[in-house]
């Protein structure tokens, strides 16, 4: 056996003695150290959670940035020309997650199935994929018709149309715009709260040709999903490649979202350092009891040429150990609690973060180290003084 | 109980008087605040002399070999040992001389509890240099204790504790045994075992600094010195058993019954 693996052995028989030289103890300090990382796993696993799931509660919403003709002028009617966006080099490279949809708004009259009663209704174009629109998002999969004005395709209509309509789903809608016309059956109602509750809404092309405006649209709906920074950033990018067009970040929108994760955020944070800091004075308590315990035994070992800074190593090595094993049985509880606490505090289970393990686990081993100030001190005494009883 | 001796007699070096002194203290003088511990002790130390340090209680004795031994620093005076001025070595070099130079042996024993008695042996080499199992193992076989290697402290008696101790001092081979009453603590039949390791030791040459309050323990040194309120009062190399209990004017020496005075040649029969 060499040297060097013969210190390391012996380190390894000072340390397995050290730590189960009072088995009592040990569970207690390892009990603190696994409460303190579970609470505190579970903490973090809900910040990191929040995070996500306010992003994407918030995606539900809709759009958080709108491209819009920048005049009448330069758009008459108040269009603009489809592909404009759809040219190489479109800024959607980017790091945050994009989803947009095209829509054209008009006024058509519609009257349900054979009825000639027919009442104005704005009835919009929409294709793309916008997320909290999938009622939406199934119009963009019909196959595009080169005509389709006289074929029955179908459409959906919101709630509050739908009712003055008296309509309901597999009624057939027929459509007129001076000569043109169209017709659609009624697949589904639509009810957001919002003013989609009174239009109707087609697939783009069909809306494009009933209002003889093919490739034209009213405005582009997009959600970028990041921090309001990125929004911003994103906003300016495109408005720098589009000069022509009015690209409109809504603000108030993404400033919401961060306000409301930034007091989670803080609420969380905080009551994880309160958790720590209070594992951490657990600890040293029980680490003060065991620096009295060990005074001779110290004493002892710098009398026989043992370093302080080798000493130490013991200690800390020791203190490592209890922070790694109560922070990789804590942190395992804490994601576990923290699904529970999900659904206490967000009515749904919080989703297991694994990137919180290794932050907790690691901050448990912090938490130790600090814990054992108390043996860090013992080590600066001399023996002498020890041997006399006055320290 | 039976103790395998510690060395070959053969080998055993007696004390030569011409070699230069292993250790040397000059005015040595320790204060804690206005308490005058040590105040200006001087005297030598030669290679292979089994020294009894004596006195009363608060005497300086234990102050003495904390100094000596790296243990304690001293407030003014110097102790050379092997050349090498202690009260000039930082704490690191302290460190050092304590693991090469010296060998302590204490009346409490200072064991480490949780620790067997192998680990404790184990422990002196490993802060040493480099820990040797099997060296350990010999060392408490030769001090009898080849049977309670894997004891805890708890599990030894008083004598079998002392005698775990000593391996400590003896494994990593120092130039310098400091034992601070190392009997103590044991009953007579475990103080006999412990002193015929010492005499082993000393036969094998080694040089023994111990603190003792018994005549009868101090008898097997080849010197005593005494100390009195911090200051040196006796330094003889007189036979304890060969001296009459009454100088020659007729009067008890202090405390040890001994004729001698500080000049050693007056001992001479």
């Amino acid at each position: 056996m060499s040297a060097t693996s013969a210190n390391r052995s012996m380190f390894r028989r000072l340390l397995r003695r050290l730590l189960f030289a009072n088995r009592g103890r040990l569970f207690v300090i390892l009990l603190a150290l696994s409460a303190g990382a579970a609470v505190s796993a579970a903490l973090l696993n809900l910040q990191v959670d929040a995070k996500h799931r306010i992003n994407s509660e918030f995606r539900s919403f809709g759009a958080n940035i709108l491209v819009l003709p920048k005049s009448s002028a330069t758009s008459p009617g108040g269009m603009m020309t489809e592909p404009q966006l759809s040219r190489p080099g479109l800024p959607f490279d980017t790091k945050i997650s994009i989803h947009a949809a095209s829509l054209l708004y008009t006024i058509a009259e519609v009257a349900p199935n054979s009825s000639t009663n027919f009442l104005p209704v704005v009835v919009v174009g929409y294709a793309g994929v916008l997320p909290g629109s999938a009622p939406l998002d199934s119009l963009s999969q019909e196959v595009p018709q080169s005509s389709v004005a006289s074929q029955t395709k179908s459409c959906i209509a919101g709630q509050q149309v739908a009712a003055r309509l008296d309509a309901s789903p597999g009624d057939r809608l027929s459509f007129r715009n001076g000569n043109l016309t169209l017709a659609c059956v009624l697949t589904a109602i639509l009810k957001t709260g919002g003013s989609e509750d009174s239009q109707i809404f087609l697939p783009l092309l069909r809306v494009q040709e009933l209002a003889n405006a093919i490739g034209k649209i009213s405005v582009i709906q997009i959600n970028a999903s990041g921090t309001p920074a990125q929004i911003e950033e994103y906003a300016q990018t495109l408005q720098q490649r589009f000069p022509e067009l009015d690209v409109r970040p809504l603000r108030q929108f993404s400033e919401a979202q961060a306000k409301i994760y930034s007091r989670i955020s803080g609420l969380l944070t905080a009551a994880t350092t309160l958790i720590l800091a209070l594992t951490a004075l657990c600890v040293m308590a029980a680490m003060t009891n065991i620096a009295a315990e060990r005074r001779n035994d110290v004493g002892m070992m710098k009398a026989i040429g043992g370093s302080a800074r080798r000493v130490l190593n013991l200690f800390l090595t020791e203190a490592v150990i209890l922070g790694l094993a109560g922070g990789l049985i804590g942190a395992a509880a804490g994601i576990a609690l923290s699904i529970a606490l999900g659904k206490a505090v967000f009515g749904v289970a919080a989703a297991p973060r694994l990137i919180v393990y290794p932050i907790s686990v690691s901050l448990t081993v912090i938490v130790a180290i600090l814990g054992a100030y108390p043996l860090r001190r013992l080590v600066n005494v001399r023996p002498a003084t020890i041997f006399r009883g006055e320290a | 109980m039976t103790t395998q001796p510690l060395v070959n007699p053969s080998t055993s070096l007696a004390p030569a008087l011409q070699v230069p002194p292993q250790v040397v203290l000059e005015n040595l003088v320790k204060e804690y605040g206005t308490l005058r511990a040590l105040g200006g002790v001087s005297f030598n130390i030669q290679p292979g002399e089994w020294i009894a340090l004596m006195g009363p209680s608060g005497s300086g004795k234990t102050t003495l070999i904390n100094i000596l031994g790296g243990l304690d620093t001293a407030t003014s005076g110097s102790v050379t040992v092997n050349g090498e001025d202690v009260t000039r070595l930082n704490e690191s070099d302290l460190v050092r001389y304590r693991a090469e130079k010296i060998g302590f042996v204490f009346q409490q024993f200072h064991l480490v509890p949780y620790l067997t008695a192998l680990e404790n042996v184990m422990l002196a080499q490993y802060f040493h240099s480099v820990t040797d199992e099997s060296q350990a193992v010999e060392s408490l076989k030769r001090v009898g204790l080849g049977d309670r290697l894997e004891h805890l402290p708890s599990k030894l008696s008083g004598g079998e504790q002392q005698r775990v101790a000593i391996a400590r001092a003896l494994i990593n081979q120092p130039k310098l045994i400091l034992a601070d009453e190392p009997t103590g603590n044991l009953d007579e039949v475990n103080e006999e075992i412990v002193i015929n390791i010492f005499r082993e030791l000393h036969q094998a040459g080694h040089t023994i600094l111990m603190v003792t309050h018994d005549v009868d323990i101090a008898r097997n040194a080849s010197r005593r010195i005494e100390l009195t309120h911090g200051h040196l009062t006796l330094d003889t190399t007189c036979n304890f058993l060969e001296q009459p209990k009454l100088c020659p004017h007729g009067k008890p020496f202090p405390s040890s019954g001994c004729c001698s005075t500080l000049d050693s040649k007056s001992c001479t029969p």
